[in-house]
């Protein structure tokens, strides 16, 4: 598989007034065709920030450093004509919240329309038929009457569908999922993730799932990169990492699960405008030591992931 | 004594333009015991918040009756239904929206203190008290809404309800909104507490792990029906 995206040092923050937020810091990763890597972190912890950063849709005010290297192109020097031909084309954004997603005075059909007609030569009828077979591969049995209905007429589950419909019609190579289960409820949630499976198998689509749903996240990832404020803990196999994590975030995060017994991580995530020396986490961290304190620690190899903890590498 | 719902229908007029009588509930009956914890699943639709509303006493059902203390609610004195509404507390998804965000948080547990009839010298006392059972520091007394965690609020909404002292409590979706590490510390404040005062709670979660590890019993409505009611079965 070949090398689709390349982030490096990627850095973002925000100045407001005299605090200045780090949302992102330093973060690195790849993505191969084909490819499916999870951003997994609590809220606030900078995931979605990265999906903005990729996506062009962070705001003017943001200061980004690092590179985005999208088919060895930088996405943050080219011309934003290029990178609107980019998104919708070649990247696929599926947002949060669908029914905000979605405009509320045009039908369906036509907002998915759109993009084919935005993108594509396509003739208004040929892209009805497209939209049609998006619609019936995405579980409709009677697509004209789907492309008809108005966001509002629909339930938070159909609507997201219909944007995954959207972001995928053109089959993009890349697909940037942020949080696309987040207020369905379980059935809506299995459908969403039934759409993600028939697309990882029936479509060559790299994608960056963001997600705080770790039972998504195992179900889907080929790749997981554990996120804690700002920064990455732990990035490797998801099967492994499921089922050994070595960063104490990591394992606080997965003792939190109900089916573990709701074992809480003790304290708060810090604020990002006052992120504390040493390890990020070194506060809530029941086996921290002096240099834990002292030092922040590097994103270093061990056995078959990266992860960044003091401990784990004096192991 | 227990709290429960006999028979309950409640139906909706819905459309825009022409109006047509929609059944949520369907003859519901539920009795939650003093101490349990009854988990309600159910999709979307299924007919989970309005039951909850309607046994917090903020709705009214179309037929049926909800019974406390032996007595049907609707047909209380008054000041025996602002009793009851006392007893019987409700939490809500987003407890954001039920904070006003142009007051403090400190101003907002005064109010609740106030409401409850705390004269002005116990004030300080109760607001301690709130923050206490809440395990919420005292800095977030100076901040409002909009500058706190989800995770702080919702113990801000239990601390505000725990103070009436409720001998049941509703809790409507209270962690969806939550991260997994702060969803962990508010289903275990929640036990705590439970255990501590013995309350009865109705607990509804689309989340089939979170419900069963908080309830002694979980529910399941579909259609506006309950399509069953067992033990959680871990």
């Amino acid at each position: 598989m070949s090398r689709l995206l390349d982030i490096k040092n990627l850095s973002v923050s925000f100045v407001s007034g005299e605090e200045t937020v780090r949302a992102v810091t330093d973060v690195s990763f790849d993505l191969c065709e084909d490819e499916v890597l999870t951003l997994v972190g609590e809220t606030g912890c900078g995931k979605s920030i990265i999906a903005h950063a990729i996506s062009g849709l962070l705001p003017p005010e943001a200061l980004v450093s690092g590179e985005i290297r999208y088919k060895e192109k930088d996405l943050q020097s080219i011309p934003e004509e290029e990178r609107v031909l980019l998104r919708g084309c070649e990247i696929g954004i599926v947002l949060q919240n669908p029914s905000r997603a979605l405009n509320p005075l045009y039908t369906i059909g036509h907002q998915i329309r759109e993009t084919i007609l935005r993108h594509t030569e396509k003739s208004k009828e040929e892209s009805h038929g497209m939209v049609a077979g998006a619609l019936r591969r995405m579980g409709f049995s009677d697509p004209g009457i789907e492309m008809k209905r108005y966001p509002f007429e629909s339930s938070g589950g159909m609507n997201q569908r219909f944007v995954i419909a959207s972001s995928t019609i053109l089959s993009p190579d890349l697909l940037i999922a942020d949080e696309p289960t987040t207020g369905l409820d379980r059935s809506r949630i299995q459908d969403v993730i039934t759409e993600f499976e028939r697309i990882m198998e029936e479509e060559e689509m790299a994608i960056i799932l963001i997600t705080h749903d770790l039972a998504v996240a195992r179900r889907l990832a080929d790749r997981i990169g554990i996120m804690y404020a700002g920064e990455v803990v732990e990035m490797g196999d998801a099967n492994r990492i499921f089922e050994e994590p070595y960063h104490p975030y990591t394992k606080g995060l997965f003792g939190s699960l109900p089916e573990n017994g709701c074992v809480p991580i003790p304290g708060v995530s810090p604020p990002m405008s006052r992120i504390v020396s040493g390890c990020r986490f070194h506060p809530r961290c029941g086996k921290r030591t002096a240099v834990c304190e002292r030092d922040h620690p590097q994103l270093g190899m061990i056995d078959d992931r990266y992860v960044r903890c003091h401990l784990c590498h004096s192991q | 004594m227990p709290l429960a719902v006999e028979n309950i229908e409640k139906s909706y007029l819905r459309g825009h333009f022409r109006k047509v009588p929609f059944d949520v509930l369907k003859g519901v009956s539920l009795e939650i015991q003093e101490g349990e914890t009854v988990g309600l699943m159910g999709d979307s639709g299924s007919g989970k918040s309005t039951l909850a509303r309607i046994l917090a006493g903020l709705d009214r059902p179309t037929s049926g009756r909800i019974l406390y203390e032996g007595s049907d609610i609707h047909r209380m004195k008054r000041s025996e239904f602002r009793s009851y509404r006392r007893s019987v507390q409700m939490v809500f998804q987003d407890p954001a929206s039920a904070l006003n965000p142009m007051k403090t948080i400190g101003r907002s547990l005064e109010d609740v203190a106030r409401l409850a009839g705390v004269g002005s010298d116990g004030i300080e006392e109760a607001v301690k008290e709130m923050l206490a059972v809440g395990g919420l520091d005292p800095e977030v007394l100076r901040r409002y809404p909009d500058q706190i965690s989800g995770g702080q609020i919702q113990r801000i909404a239990l601390a505000r309800v725990l103070f009436h002292r409720p001998s049941y409590l509703i809790l409507d979706e209270p962690t969806s909104a939550l991260d997994v590490s702060v969803q962990a510390q508010i289903l275990q404040l929640l036990r705590t507490i439970q255990k501590e005062t013995g309350m009865g709670c109705l607990f509804i979660s689309h989340d089939e792990a979170v419900v069963r590890f908080i309830s002694d019993r979980v529910v399941r409505l579909a259609d506006g029906e309950i399509s069953s009611d067992e033990p959680p079965g871990i």
